[in-house]
């Protein structure tokens, strides 16, 4: 992952200052940086959103393809993952420098959808056994700033709410055979329920106390840190612990109720803004990729 | 007479074979089983003679990893590294053998990757500075709980190896019955492992204790219930360490009987 | 009799640090001294000093190279700047595997290092003894150090294959054909002589 080296003075000011709840940017221990989220950046996918929080910048596309379901799950469809960590953001990620990190991401991600209440899977079916949408969910790393996994969650939820897949139809003729009909009204489209999709809380250790939304300095600082998934009610989905340390007991559990706090505010304020941008509609001013 | 191949000489209908699957075929779990019970373990540590470690653990009903730790061997970088490898046997799972494939191999990396991120803690990677440490742990069949078991099979492989070590880790895993208020039970069977509403593994040093590794996902509810899960799992592995620490002690009163020549321990 | 031996595990609390010093396998947390390996322990007193408390494996098999140490190796490869080698030994300790090293030019001896010349010091095939001086950076391996009177050519074969005989601290003979190769000679210590 992209790193910065520290100095052991600079290490000791860090640490210093998070004991005291001020961190290097004037936060305290429970702040998040300005996190700035625009949907449908990209028009070429089915939904897209581009979330810009500190130095890191992550851009997701979701497209929509027809697929065949999966065995186990017949009348069900899927979410696919994939990270991109280009050469832009570091250039350690040339080649095949980022894979690495980008099989973590994919896995996590895989992870914390597994639970089936995440997404109403059974709504991307079209018919049984034979047809359903396949979600595939590309994450570009165009920045990365510290806090990756936070953003991307972010991110992909921001994505998953933008999502139009267009409504078909399965017609059915005397002979049996099926016929697949789209409509032709381009406005005629389901929209995904993302109330239950989670947003990822990392929570790094550094000295006794624990951060949320660590800058790049700060995971140079921290050994260990608790990823945990936490939807809008507060329940988990994953939890995980990151990095070469160790934790204490008592610590993972304020880490937790920590994260219940912080992940219930992320949520309510990421809705509230995700709703005023699907209010303004087509009269929203485009930020894009200038701003 | 040539065969057609392009004709597939099936019958004319066929059917999905899940129409024949009964329903909670395998869901149901044996009924009263306590949450807090334990699976017997079974470790042998120091059993292969090619590797510098090598631990064996078994759990009573069906999980079988096998640990090797090779090194410490000349690395390329300056630090110490501990590299973990976490592979399945072939025929290590119930039912269709997996294809190997880019998914499989993915789902592998993560699981070894965690181990690696649970074991560096206990390791003294400050004492093999231009070194690295190989740790391959190979399930020979997944019974449930694979993954704590691979914890405390890779930490008892690098204790008998030699390699200078904070303390032991113990692993052990969790899973949440499915339904609204289900109870988080240790050391699932494969089968409960299936259908559980969340999986949880958790790794800890004993001696210090500290929490070496969390891994876990589902529907486990509120943080609440999260954090029983987490102490239930921590109380599991404070009673799994002396097993483990008397299979290392044997070990070592082995090694120490056959003379310092001696390689590999016969059983 | 003697008393039973204790055995221990990674991560056992042996004494604290009132009681015994931490040595070799152990480490000190808290004000303990536990143990990092599994084996034996050994408490070895000095009159009025504390006991030191240590673990010991019979199979001394985690040897590194360390700064200081002193090891044998062989020459690989040699050019005007520097002598790769092969370290094979620790000590009386064989390496399971190989660890490289380079001998700088103007390490190979202590005296006159502007004069020294690696190909009059050593050859590929040498068995050198050395001492460990870094464990090197990113780019660079284990740097080793001969310069001292101890340190140098142990084994060396001539170009007619047999085994030479040292003549002087730069000198070594063939004993088929008597010729003369020059090379930074060890005077190898008695205790080292051993078979």
């Amino acid at each position: 992952m992209a790193s910065v080296v520290l100095s052991e003075a600079e290490k000791v000011y860090v640490v210093h200052g998070v004991q005291e709840d001020l961190r290097v940017d004037g936060r305290g221990c429970e702040d998040y940086r300005c996190i700035e989220v625009e949907t449908d950046v990209v028009s070429n996918t089915s939904g897209s959103a581009r979330v810009k929080l500190g130095h890191t910048d992550i851009l997701v596309g979701v497209k929509a393809e027809m697929g065949t379901p999966k065995l186990e799950n017949p009348n069900e469809g899927y979410l696919e993952f994939f990270v991109d960590c280009s050469a832009n953001a570091t250039p350690e990620f040339e080649g095949r420098g980022g894979e690495e990190l980008a099989t973590e991401i994919v896995n996590t991600l895989y992870r914390i959808f597994s639970s089936e209440s995440t997404i109403d899977v059974k709504s991307l079916c079209i018919n049984p056994r034979e047809h359903c949408w396949v979600l595939y969910v590309d994450v570009l790393l165009l920045e990365c700033g510290g806090n990756l996994f936070d953003a991307i969650s972010i991110a992909v939820k921001a994505a998953l709410f933008n999502t139009r897949i267009p409504k078909v139809r399965v017609l059915e003729d005397e002979e049996g055979s099926k016929e697949i009909e789209l409509s032709d009204d381009p406005y005629d489209c389901i929209r995904l329920n993302v109330d239950n999709v989670p947003c990822i809380i990392t929570l790094s250790k550094i000295g006794c106390r624990h951060v949320v939304d660590a800058t790049l300095q700060e995971e140079a600082c921290s050994l260990a840190s608790l990823l945990l998934s936490v939807t809008s009610r507060g329940t988990f989905t994953c939890m995980k612990k990151l990095g070469n340390g160790s934790l204490d007991p008592e610590s993972i559990f304020e880490m937790m109720e920590t994260g219940k706090r912080v992940g219930k505010t992320l949520h309510a304020s990421l809705q509230k803004i995700l709703d005023k941008e699907e209010s303004l509609g087509t009269t929203r001013q485009k930020v894009g990729f200038l701003g | 007479m040539a065969l057609d191949h392009r004709r597939v000489p099936g019958p004319e209908e066929s059917q999905a074979p899940l129409l024949y699957a009964a329903p909670g075929e395998a869901g149901t779990d044996a009924p009263g089983r306590e949450a807090a019970a334990l699976r017997p373990l079974l470790a042998r540590a120091g059993l292969l003679s090619q590797a510098e470690g090598s631990a064996y653990v078994e759990l009573a009903g069906g999980t079988k990893v096998l640990c090797a730790v090779r090194g410490p061997r000349e690395a390329a970088e300056g630090r110490g590294r501990l590299l973990c490898e976490f592979r399945r046997a072939p025929f290590s799972v119930r039912g269709a053998r997996p294809r190997p494939g880019p998914a499989t191999a993915a789902r592998e990396r993560e699981l070894g990757l965690a181990l690696q991120e649970a074991l560096a803690p206990a390791v003294r990677l400050a004492r093999y500075p231009r070194a690295r440490l190989e740790l391959t742990a190979l399930v020979l069949q997944d019974g449930g709980s694979a993954l704590a078991a691979a914890l405390s099979a890779a930490a008892l492989a690098l204790a008998d190896a030699g390699v200078e070590m904070f303390d032991l880790v113990v692993g052990c895993g969790l899973c949440r019955a499915p339904g609204p208020g289900g109870a988080w039970l240790l050391q699932p069977s494969e089968a409960e492992e299936r259908a559980a509403a969340a999986r949880l593994t958790v790794a800890l040093m004993p001696g210090l204790n500290q929490v070496a590794g969390l891994l876990g996902s589902g529907q486990g509810g509120p943080p609440e219930s999260w954090a029983q899960a987490v102490r239930l799992g921590l109380e599991g592995c404070q009673r799994l360490y002396p097993v483990l620490r008397r299979s290392l002690l044997r070990a070592a009163e082995r090694r120490a009987a056959e003379g310092p020549r001696a390689v590999g321990a016969s059983a | 009799m003697a008393p039973p031996v204790r055995y221990c595990v990674p991560g056992e609390r042996l004494c604290s640090l009132e009681e015994g010093a931490a040595g070799s396998g152990t480490y000190t947390r808290h004000g303990y001294v536990c143990a990092a390996l599994a084996g034996c322990l050994v408490k070895t007193s000095e009159d009025g000093a504390l006991p030191v408390v240590s673990v010991v494996r019979d199979a001394e098999s985690q040897l590194l190279p360390d700064v200081g140490a002193i090891v044998t190796c062989k020459v690989c490869s040699i050019n005007s700047r520097f002598a790769k080698v092969h370290i094979l030994y620790i000590g009386s300790t064989p390496l399971k595997s190989a660890f490289r090293g380079t001998i700088r030019r103007e390490d190979i001896r202590a005296t006159e290092k502007d004069k020294v010349e690696v190909y009059k010091s050593f050859r590929p095939g040498d068995i050198v003894l050395a001492k460990v001086i870094s464990l090197g950076d990113m780019q660079s391996n284990y740097l080793l150090s001969t310069a001292e009177n101890e340190l140098g050519v142990v084994v060396a074969h001539s170009e007619a294959g047999a085994q030479m005989v040292p003549i002087s601290w730069c000198e070594m003979q063939c004993p088929r054909t008597h010729s003369k190769e020059l090379r930074k000679v060890a005077r190898v210590q008695p205790e080292f002589l051993q078979t």
